[in-house]
């Protein structure tokens, strides 16, 4: 096998995005979302696969049952619970993570093109977390009301040692800090129902999935969730522990994606070799998740500790940043990606320590949804609802990543600006090759990342589909043999070489794995 | 919902002093050749003006929304559509 990668490139990681699927016609969202399944695999981008749930045992009796596509990238693509949920394949660079976040993007936008053809209606997508309906105490829709929020949710996931998270109050007190700070630059911003708050109307937060947490720990996604999830699912070898975050949030940004992505790994790596064991203890998590979400005037941020002392959440993002530099020094392994994102998220917490916030305006979403807010001066709760929507609105303008001339021309009602948001990422991560940007959303539409064992589930789905029974995330089933695919980096390009891609048999690419892997490769 | 309006007191972008970069092939990053020009002594002084100037606009940094104002454009019709979306997950 040829040497493993360093630092953050050692984790793989992936992101489960829920979409709203809405039509004007208030259409039933079941059909909507099963519409633009079907709209996918007739522009060919995904086909059906049988989702192996024998091997890939579910925590949730729901999702045993969920039928799946498989997109040409290695996402799986299904209805969960009346949404449009495509889950990314496994990256393990913050570069990937922005191209298969926006791939994401285009597959729902192509699948709700294809519904409205298909259905004669105007059929829309939506990246967000919340939808904020205006109801009655019956539940019917009526132009004046009460406005409740509904929430649907943007997973990631990393995978770490199962060493590392046996001792849950462990995993407490390293990560719950970090996950209740980090919104000030990975919270998408939207405006909620105002009795979060106690008020009539709506009211602007940083993050709208903060305001529906309920307890340190849960187990349940959707019931009194918490703020870390046990979900006990690895889709890998016993030894490891996917980390199954559902405070991720919609986001659009690139620099705020690739700055949640690279932080998160980094953090995590500082967790796994007890870097974190001293982290700040908070007084109440829950109360501080939700208090810093709705400071969005002032930017206090207050945060009181166990210890009885206040600080402020920057100062706890400097916790981490400083003992992420004393991992590194420690361990003497890094990647180019952990220089440029601990050099980043350095610069990063100078500026929200001296609360120059305004300078990241499409940088980071909450920001950018805020002064859209400002400037628009909506007079309702209902026009601050559409912008927050409009800004999350994946349209024509997604194809602003496909495009290798002028960018600039493309009609869109979405009050995203890619362009301004690929400018502040180029001006805010200099070292990044942004001119490969294109090229790579391109390569992520169709391929799975190279890196990780999603390149031989893709490779052999694509050239042997028929020879293919079942897939997971951690097998594949063929006629021939069973592929045990439980560890992370397995059969990518470097060990298959062109084996696959170059006209070899099936026969011929199965004794190639089963010669790297003889016990994973079952006749 | 109705955002107070105040003046925008804009602030400059801080810039780096950084030399010429090149692409490095393939791996998406680029290779970076330069150091900060500033060392010791001077990047010392650098740091401690650095931090007293973040304490003087930590001092005014109060009311984001007044800052943000004038910093987007408003040139698109807002639609009035809503998402009718359930919760999930």
């Amino acid at each position: 096998m040829k040497e493993r990668t360093k630092g953050t490139e050692c984790k793989i990681r992936g992101i489960e995005q829920e979409y709203p699927v809405s039509a004007k016609a208030n259409l039933n969202p079941a059909m909507l979302v099963n519409a633009a399944i079907q709209g996918l695999k007739r522009s060919a981008l995904s086909r059906d696969v049988v989702w192996d749930t024998v091997t890939e045992v579910s925590q949730e009796v729901h999702e045993a049952k969920i039928t799946s596509s498989f997109g040409n990238n290695g996402c799986r693509i299904y209805n969960d619970m009346d949404h449009l949920e495509i889950s990314t394949p496994s990256y393990n660079n913050p570069f990937d993570a922005i191209a298969y976040d926006k791939a994401s993007e285009i597959y729902a936008f192509m699948a709700t093109k294809e519904a409205s053809t298909a259905l004669k209606k105007e059929v829309f997508v939506h990246k967000n977390n919340v939808a904020n309906l205006t109801v009655t105490e019956g539940m019917q829709r009526v132009k004046r009301g009460v406005i409740k929020t509904n929430t649907y949710a943007t997973h990631g996931n990393i995978l770490t040692l199962r060493d590392a998270c046996k001792d849950w109050t462990r995993v407490e007190k390293s990560l719950i800090p970090w996950i209740i700070t980090r919104i000030l630059f990975t919270g998408a911003g939207d405006v909620v129902s105002g009795g979060f708050v106690g008020k009539e109307g709506v009211k602007f937060v940083i993050s709208p999935r903060a305001m529906f947490t309920h307890q340190k720990s849960s187990f349940s996604t959707t019931m009194n969730r918490g703020i870390l999830n046990t979900r006990d699912q690895p889709h890998a070898a016993r030894r490891y522990w996917r980390l199954h975050d559902i405070h991720y949030e919609g986001l659009r940004s690139e620099y705020a994606i690739f700055m949640r992505d690279i932080a998160q790994a980094l953090v995590i790596c500082a967790f796994e070799t007890g870097f974190l064991d001293d982290a700040p203890e908070l007084e109440d998590p829950v109360r501080a998740f939700k208090e810093i979400s709705q400071d969005t005037q002032e930017c206090e941020w207050q945060i009181k500790l166990k210890t009885g002392e206040k600080t402020d959440a920057v100062a706890i993002l400097r916790y981490y940043s400083e003992a992420i530099e004393r991992m590194q020094e420690y361990t003497g392994e890094e990647s180019k990606w952990d220089v440029i994102g601990l050099k980043a998220f350095k610069r990063l917490i100078d500026k929200l320590e001296s609360r120059r916030i305004e300078e990241f305006v499409d940088g980071i979403d909450w920001v950018t949804k805020l002064a859209l807010l400002v400037n628009y001066e909506p007079k309702s709760a209902s026009d601050g609802i559409s912008i927050c929507n409009q800004y999350a609105l994946l349209d024509e303008n997604v194809s602003f990543y496909l495009s290798d001339s002028e960018k600039g021309t493309i009609k869109s009602y979405c009050l995203f600006n890619p362009k301004d948001s690929l400018a502040f990422a180029e001006r805010e991560l200099p070292q990044v090759d942004w001119a490969s940007f294109t090229q790579r959303v391109k390569y992520a539409l169709s391929n799975a990342p190279e890196q990780t064992r999603d390149y031989f589930k893709v490779a052999m789905l694509k050239k042997y589909g028929s020879e293919v029974r079942s897939i997971s995330w951690s097998t594949m089933q063929l006629k021939a043999a069973t592929v045990i695919l439980d560890e992370p980096f397995m059969l990518n390009k470097d060990e298959m070489g062109d084996e696959i891609m170059d006209g070899q048999e099936l026969a011929e690419c199965l004794a190639v794995a089963k010669k790297l892997y003889p016990t994973k490769i079952i006749y | 919902m109705v955002v107070d309006a105040m003046d925008f007191d804009g602030m400059e972008e801080e810039e780096e002093d950084l030399e010429e970069e090149e692409v490095a092939e393939g791996d998406y990053v680029k290779e970076e050749t330069a150091e900060y020009r500033d060392t010791g002594k001077e990047k010392e002084m650098v740091h401690i003006m650095d931090r007293l100037k973040e304490r003087a606009n930590k001092e005014k940094a109060a009311d984001l929304v007044s800052k943000l104002k004038g910093k987007k454009k408003v040139n698109k019709k807002i639609m009035p559509y809503e998402i009718y979306a359930t919760s999930g997950e």
